[in-house]
Formats: C-alpha cells, sequence, structure tokens
C-alpha cells in the first residue's frame, strides 16, 4: 500500500517585492496601478495629493466600496486574488486581473497605511504595511504580521465609503517635472478619444499645477481615418478631413463594409488614425504621437510610447529611405478593446505589454495592414489636394468660416439663457411694483424698496453681459502685434485700483519693472486678465477678512515663453466647482457672467497657450495664463 | 387657496424675485436654488405643485426635467411647472427641451422666462385646483366606506388611484451628484 505525501508552496516574504517594487518600473506606472485598482472597487473620484512638506507624503484617496475587515483579508491580504468589491455600475468592466496592483505602491514609498471605510460602518479600518519587514527571505509571506485596527476617521463621513492610501517614505522626491510627468501619463492614462462616464482623476499639489485630469483629443486638422471589426468579421471604414463636420466633407473609404478573411481571433476591435497637418496644437495640448491601445477606455502600455514601434511605422518609413507620406510626429491614433470583448489580449504581469500570443500577433497583424492602408490613402489624399488645390483651399476656408459660426451661435445661444435671468428678475419685480403701487394699503410695503434694488441689480447684471459680448468682439477682431507686457500689466493693475474706490484692496503687480516685448493679441489676453482680475475683486469683496490683496506677478514660463499669474487671498473657489471651472458655464455667487473663464481657456487654447487654476494656503486662488510669442 | 407650492431655481436673484412677486399675488410659496437640496425638502415636507427651472449650472448632466421626474417616484401626482431661459431665434424651446417637453415628462405648464406673473400665478392656480378637487375626491369615497354605503368598483379603482398617486415612496437612488 502506497502512502500520498504531498507539498505545499511556502513563499518567502521577499516575494511581496518582486510583485511590487521590483516589477512595477516606475513610480507613474505605480500610481496608475493604484488608480485602476480604485476604478475597479467603483470609485467615481480619485485624488491624488502630493503634500509638499517634509518630508513629502502622497495620498491616493477614492470614493469607492470601501472594504470590511473580512474583505480586506480576502482581497488585499491574498496576493494573486482578484475579486473586487461589486463594481457600482453593472456595466463597468473590471481592469485588474493579476490580482497584484495593490503592491505597486511598495515602488513609490516604504510604508503604507491604508484607511478604508464602507457606509454602513461607522469606524474606518487602518491597516499599516511596513514593506522593509519584507526583506527578509528568511521569513515567509505569512509570518510578516500586518498591524490594523478600527478607527475613526476624519477622512470619511458618516454614511461616505472609499478608500485612503497614505504613503509615507516616499521612495523618491518628488520634483515639479516629476509632478509634470505624472499628470501627463494620468492625461494619457484614461482615452482622451473617448468619455470614460462617471469617474474622475484630480492631481493636487499645493503651488504646483492641480486640477481634474481630463482631456479630450479635438478635432485637429488633418486626416482621421475610422475603423472597426465586428465579432462576425464585418469591417467598416471611413475617412473625414476634421475640423470639417462630417457633412462638410466626409469620404467613404471603399465600400462601407467588407469581409475580414474569417472571424478575427482577437474578437472585436475599433480604432481610429489621426494623421495631423500640423502636430503643434495637439502636442501642447499633452498629447504624444503614437497610436496608443486602449482596453476599456484605458491605457495599456507602453503600446504608442515613442520607445515602442508596435505598429513598425518607423521601421517602414525608414525601408522607403524617408519618402513614406506618414510622418510618425504628425500620427496620433488609438485602438479600443475591451476585457469582455478581447479575453485572449491579456496583460503581461509587469503590466508592460500584452501577451504574445496568437490572438496578440494576429491583432497587430489586422492593425498594421489598416495602417499601411491609410498610409496609402493620405499619399492619394494629398496628391489630390495638390491637384485640385484652389477648391480644396476653398473647402477649408468655408469649413474654418463654419466651425466659428458654431462657436459665435453657441456663444450667442449661453448668452440670450444668462440674459433671460435678469430680464425675470425685473419683469418680475415690476410686476410686483405695479401690484404694490395700485393699492394704497401697500403702497409703503417695504417690498417695494426690495424690488426697486432688485431690479438695478438686474440691470447691472445685463450690462456686464454687454460689456462681457464688447470684449468678447475684440478679442475675436483682435491682430497679433509686439508690445511691452510689462506696462501693460501695471495698466491692468491701475485699471483695477478705479474698481474698488473704497482702496481697500491691495492691488500690486510683481516682475513687471522691466520690459517684456511680447508678441500675441492684446485683446485676447485683455479679455483673459481683465476677467482673471474682475473675479479676484469679486472674490475679495466677498472675503471679510483684511488684509485682501490681488498680486498680477509676471514671470518665464515653466513650459511657455511667458506667464501671468493673478492671486488673490479671498474665499477661494469652490471644491465642486473646481473640476469644470473651464469647461462648463459657472455661476458666480458673487456677480459675474458665468462663462468668462470658459470662453477664455478657448481663446487662449486657440492661441496655443495654456491656462490654469490653483489653490492658494491657506485661502484664495491663483489663475494663470502662458504662451508662446506667435509670428506677427 | 391651500396647497404647497415649492419653486426650484439656482439663480438666486431670479428665486428672490419670483417668490415675492408670488407672496404679493397671494400665493404662498417656498424655494430652493440647489435640485438636490429640493429633493431632500421634498422628501421631508411635499409639496403640490413645483416650478421648476430646467437648467441648473452646477448640474449640467441634470435638468429641471429630471427634477420632476425623481420629484414623481417620491409622489406620483405632484403638478409641475417648468420655466426656462432656453429659448432659441424663433422664441421656441430648444431642441432639446422640446424633446424633453414631447417625451418623458407631462408638465400642467411650459412658460418660457421672462415669463409674467399673472400667466405664472393662473397656471399655478390652475394646478392647486386639480389638487384640491382630487383631495376632495378621495375623501368623499372614504367617507363613504367609513359610513358603510355601498360604492361600485369605480369608486374603489378611483380611491385607489388617489392613493396610490399620493403616496410618499421612500428613495431608492440619489439625487444629483450625490
Amino acid at each position: 500500500m502506497t502512502e500520498e505525501h504531498v507539498l505545499r508552496f511556502e513563499p518567502s516574504a521577499y516575494i511581496q517585492h518582486l510583485l511590487g517594487k521590483e516589477l512595477i518600473s516606475n513610480q507613474w506606472i505605480a500610481v496608475a496601478e493604484l488608480v485602476k485598482n480604485a476604478y475597479d472597487a467603483g470609485a467615481r473620484l480619485v485624488t491624488i495629493t502630493l503634500h509638499r512638506g517634509h518630508p513629502q507624503r502622497l495620498h491616493i484617496k477614492d470614493d469607492g466600496q470601501g472594504m470590511s475587515l473580512s474583505e480586506f483579508k480576502r482581497i488585499w491580504m491574498t496576493p494573486g486574488y482578484s475579486e473586487k468589491p461589486s463594481a457600482r455600475s453593472a456595466d463597468r468592466p473590471l481592469l485588474g486581473e493579476k490580482g497584484i496592483g495593490r503592491f505597486a505602491s511598495d515602488k513609490l514609498a516604504a510604508d503604507l497605511t491604508v484607511i478604508t471605510k464602507q457606509s454602513r460602518e461607522r469606524a474606518a479600518l487602518q491597516v499599516i504595511f511596513h514593506w522593509g519587514y519584507f526583506d527578509d527571505r528568511s521569513k515567509s509571506l505569512s509570518e510578516i504580521e500586518i498591524p490594523y485596527a478600527h478607527v475613526n476617521s476624519d477622512e470619511f463621513g458618516q454614511y461616505e465609503s472609499g478608500t485612503l492610501l497614505e504613503l509615507t517614505n516616499l521612495r523618491t522626491q518628488w520634483d515639479l517635472p516629476a509632478w509634470k510627468r505624472l499628470k501627463r501619463e494620468l492625461q494619457s492614462l484614461v482615452s482622451p478619444f473617448r468619455t470614460v462616464r462617471g469617474f474622475k482623476i484630480v492631481a493636487v499639489a499645493d503651488g504646483w499645477p492641480s486640477g481634474e485630469v481630463v482631456s479630450l483629443f479635438q478635432a485637429y486638422p488633418g486626416y482621421k481615418y475610422a475603423f472597426s471589426v465586428t465579432r462576425g468579421g464585418r469591417i467598416a471604414r471611413t475617412l473625414s478631413r476634421p475640423p470639417a463636420t462630417a457633412a462638410v466633407l466626409h469620404r467613404q473609404v471603399e465600400e462601407k463594409e467588407r469581409s475580414y478573411y474569417g472571424t478575427p481571433p482577437f474578437g472585436p476591435i475599433s480604432g481610429s488614425f489621426y494623421y495631423l497637418d500640423k502636430p503643434t496644437a495637439a502636442k501642447k495640448a499633452g498629447f504624444e504621437p503614437g497610436v496608443a491601445i486602449y482596453r476599456d477606455g484605458f491605457r495599456v502600455e507602453p503600446y504608442g510610447r515613442e520607445s515602442d514601434d508596435w505598429l513598425s511605422v518607423r521601421s517602414w518609413k525608414a525601408s522607403r529611405h524617408g519618402h513614406a507620406p506618414i510622418s510618425p510626429p504628425r500620427l496620433f491614433g488609438f485602438i479600443d478593446i475591451s476585457r469582455n470583448n478581447n479575453p485572449d489580449l491579456r496583460d503581461l504581469t509587469n503590466r508592460e505589454g500584452l501577451i504574445d500570443n496568437p490572438s496578440f500577433q494576429a491583432f497587430q497583424q489586422f492593425v498594421k495592414e489598416e495602417f499601411q492602408r491609410f498610409a496609402a490613402i493620405v499619399e492619394d489624399e494629398k496628391a489630390r489636394d495638390e491637384t485640385e488645390s484652389p477648391a480644396y483651399t476653398a473647402q477649408r476656408a468655408t469649413e474654418a468660416r463654419t466651425v466659428k459660426h458654431a462657436t459665435f451661435s453657441e456663444i450667442a445661444s449661453q448668452l440670450a439663457h444668462q440674459l433671460r435671468q435678469p430680464l425675470q428678475v425685473i419683469r418680475s419685480d415690476a410686476d410686483s411694483i405695479e401690484a404694490l403701487v395700485a393699492n394704497p394699503v401697500t403702497i409703503r410695503d417695504p417690498r417695494l424698496a426690495d424690488s426697486i434694488r432688485s431690479i438695478k441689480a438686474a440691470v447691472r447684471d445685463i450690462n456686464d453681459h454687454i460689456t462681457l459680448m464688447q470684449r468678447m468682439s475684440a478679442s475675436v477682431a483682435g491682430q497679433i502685434i509686439t508690445f511691452d507686457l510689462a506696462t501693460w500689466l501695471s495698466e491692468r493693475a491701475e485699471a483695477a485700483r478705479l474698481q474698488d474706490p473704497t482702496h481697500q484692496i491691495s492691488i500690486r503687480t510683481e516682475g513687471c519693472a522691466e520690459e517684456r516685448n511680447v508678441v500675441f493679441s492684446r485683446e485676447v489676453l485683455a479679455f483673459v486678465i481683465d476677467n482673471f482680475i474682475g473675479n479676484a475683486l469679486a472674490a475679495c469683496n466677498a472675503s471679510s477678512d483684511p488684509p485682501r490683496e490681488i498680486v498680477i506677478a509676471l514671470s518665464d514660463g515653466t513650459e511657455m515663453d511667458h506667464l501671468i499669474l493673478v492671486n488673490d487671498n479671498g474665499p477661494g473657489v469652490p471644491d465642486n466647482i473646481r473640476p469644470r471651472l473651464f469647461s462648463h458655464s459657472v455661476p458666480s455667487s458673487t456677480g459675474g457672467t458665468g462663462f468668462g473663464l470658459k470662453y477664455s481657456y478657448d481663446l487662449i487654447s486657440e492661441n496655443g497657450g495654456a491656462i490654469g487654476f490653483h489653490p492658494r494656503s491657506p485661502m484664495g486662488a491663483t489663475f494663470f495664463v502662458q504662451f508662446n510669442d506667435q509670428e506677427a | 387657496m391651500a396647497g404647497k407650492v415649492l419653486i426650484i431655481d439656482d439663480d438666486a436673484a431670479v428665486l428672490d424675485s419670483l417668490l415675492r412677486t408670488l407672496h404679493i399675488a397671494g400665493i404662498h410659496c417656498e424655494g430652493e436654488a440647489e435640485p438636490k437640496r429640493a429633493l431632500e425638502r421634498f422628501r421631508a415636507d411635499p409639496a403640490d405643485v413645483i416650478v421648476v427651472d430646467y437648467v441648473y449650472d452646477l448640474h449640467p448632466d441634470f435638468t429641471g426635467v429630471d427634477l420632476i421626474s425623481e420629484i414623481r417616484k417620491l409622489k406620483p401626482i405632484t403638478r409641475a411647472i417648468l420655466i426656462s431661459g432656453r429659448i432659441d431665434h424663433e422664441g421656441l424651446p430648444q431642441e432639446e427641451l422640446q424633446a424633453e417637453l414631447q417625451g418623458r415628462i407631462q408638465c400642467d405648464a411650459y412658460f418660457s422666462k421672462p415669463v409674467a406673473t399673472d400667466d405664472l400665478v393662473e397656471a399655478i392656480r390652475s394646478a392647486l385646483s386639480h389638487v384640491s378637487n382630487q383631495a376632495t375626491d378621495w375623501k368623499s369615497i372614504a367617507s363613504e366606506y367609513v359610513k358603510g354605503s355601498a360604492v361600485g368598483p369605480d369608486d374603489t379603482r378611483r380611491m385607489n388611484e388617489t392613493i396610490k398617486n399620493n403616496l410618499i415612496i421612500p428613495p431608492t437612488e440619489e439625487g444629483p451628484d450625490a
């Protein structure tokens, strides 16, 4: 009779480092992994906060479902286990499949405190990891003791849920370039080609560029080639010429649908290639050239990076001795895959590529062929453009006018809506006055005075809108000229002082002592800077704490030629408004028209500049604009 | 005329002005600027008629039509009046709003801003009279029940519907940006 024996693996504690610190190649991928974990936990908002004191601390907080102690044991404490708390949205696909994303925190810091809370729990679970304890190779993984406690945490309200990762003893010191790189990496983590609904990333570092990490790829001028293949092998391809609207210039490429050479083994996919006339605007908006892969809206590394030529674009160009119609710096694009539709396209364990299996090889070959087809079409189109040059030029001019008119139409529509609000006030209060004065009993009713005050305020509101329209009109008509920005800013500051007749707000300039000649539209800058200053004055007037101060500062930009900052020490911008400060009409509780910032953003973006906001500590706000000299 | 009226408009000046004007016109009403707070307020103290602005700048994905829909989940019989400044160049509600008005929601009245006080007052009074008639209907049938009089199946059905429509249903999901 034979006796059966069994063996069991007993992993060394050091395996934790192998899965985290040593497997993840850099700190940016590590943060991205933790953000993806938060998404899988049902989060709608992830906030990454770098505390820049000494020593630095990094906090990653999400509003996901949080974990109970038993869930934490099952999910966090079991390497390779990838179950996530049931996602809030049933249609949210899970990004993690390896069950090791959490170990990425080891790449970032020596110590990690996890605070996690479920909405039904009163106390939060706090777990403290000292990754240094895992250095001892003689100990098995299960011998390392991880302390935990239930605590009352200020981080989450009574009915709130979520998880906070407090990373301390950071392995690398974060400087401004590293922080900017993180923002760029996070910007490209979520697909800029389509909206991932119900998920936002906010990055905050005091004094450094902060805010929501979101950017959509605009309709930059050039060629756009979109293709898709269905599960059954049907292929659709179209070519368009952004920024033309589809109705203006939109040409089918070959027949609408063609059959694949059978069912695609990699599953249904779709994608687009963009070949831009000039890549400058896209690059300034933070987009890198290359064709990236996004799975369920999140980037799969390293495809599309400069170091990765997965479509052999550069080698193909080299084989044509530089005469290929596609120049890599002008090529952008994406391929959309999904975990559900393309289950064979799986991540490598280090999350830096897909497993090189037959499905991936077929997928890569298919996309390469689409790219070659696109390149051939671009070559044809270029030739066509040259032969039909006058007509083409006229058509592009028409398209540009169409786009411009659409923008004006949108602005006019918004203005009309905004103006109807004070008109409603005037209408209602005029009716009130009429009713009150008609009756001898109510002729001295104090509500009469309220109505008259209300009408006067509404008239001021309408006047603000008219002024805004005039400034918008001037900004559009403005010419590129050379002028002394320092002197001009000093004049703007003087004009601002006139708007504060009681002189209760200190308005001063910095960096304006020396002449600084710039080449730009003064009217565009006037719109933006006057808007910043107007908001700062309103903020200071809303503050009851003296001394109230506005500083208009001029310096060299970090990424562009010139940087102007407008600081105030008012009450600051409310948290709920910050994410959409430049993207939506924002009502101002302190007056103003509500969409000056949105229009400022559009104006500066059109002129290749950048605009932004960050909160000031302990209170106040800084709005900034940076731009390069333009060609006069 | 009895009945609760709640005005929801996120423009504070407009809200103040509407409340003042309606009070002078003899309509007792309350106001709320935040749609989410309006929902909470309604849950705690339901109104009979709501006057709702269509666009909320801080909630770009949540319109007055959404708010009416959420409120009617709490109390289906709630009368609703929609007001909006979203008007196209021909003076009609903008395309998106037109589709909403023809689609999923039934309003007692719709007005473009600026709305005349007389028109708004008339619409509110008309909506309140419907509420009042319905309540009277319910009470008289219930009274027949109590007295033990014969009540026909139509009366029973009508009363059941009235009770159901007036029921305050506990919330099942959060409001905008909760």
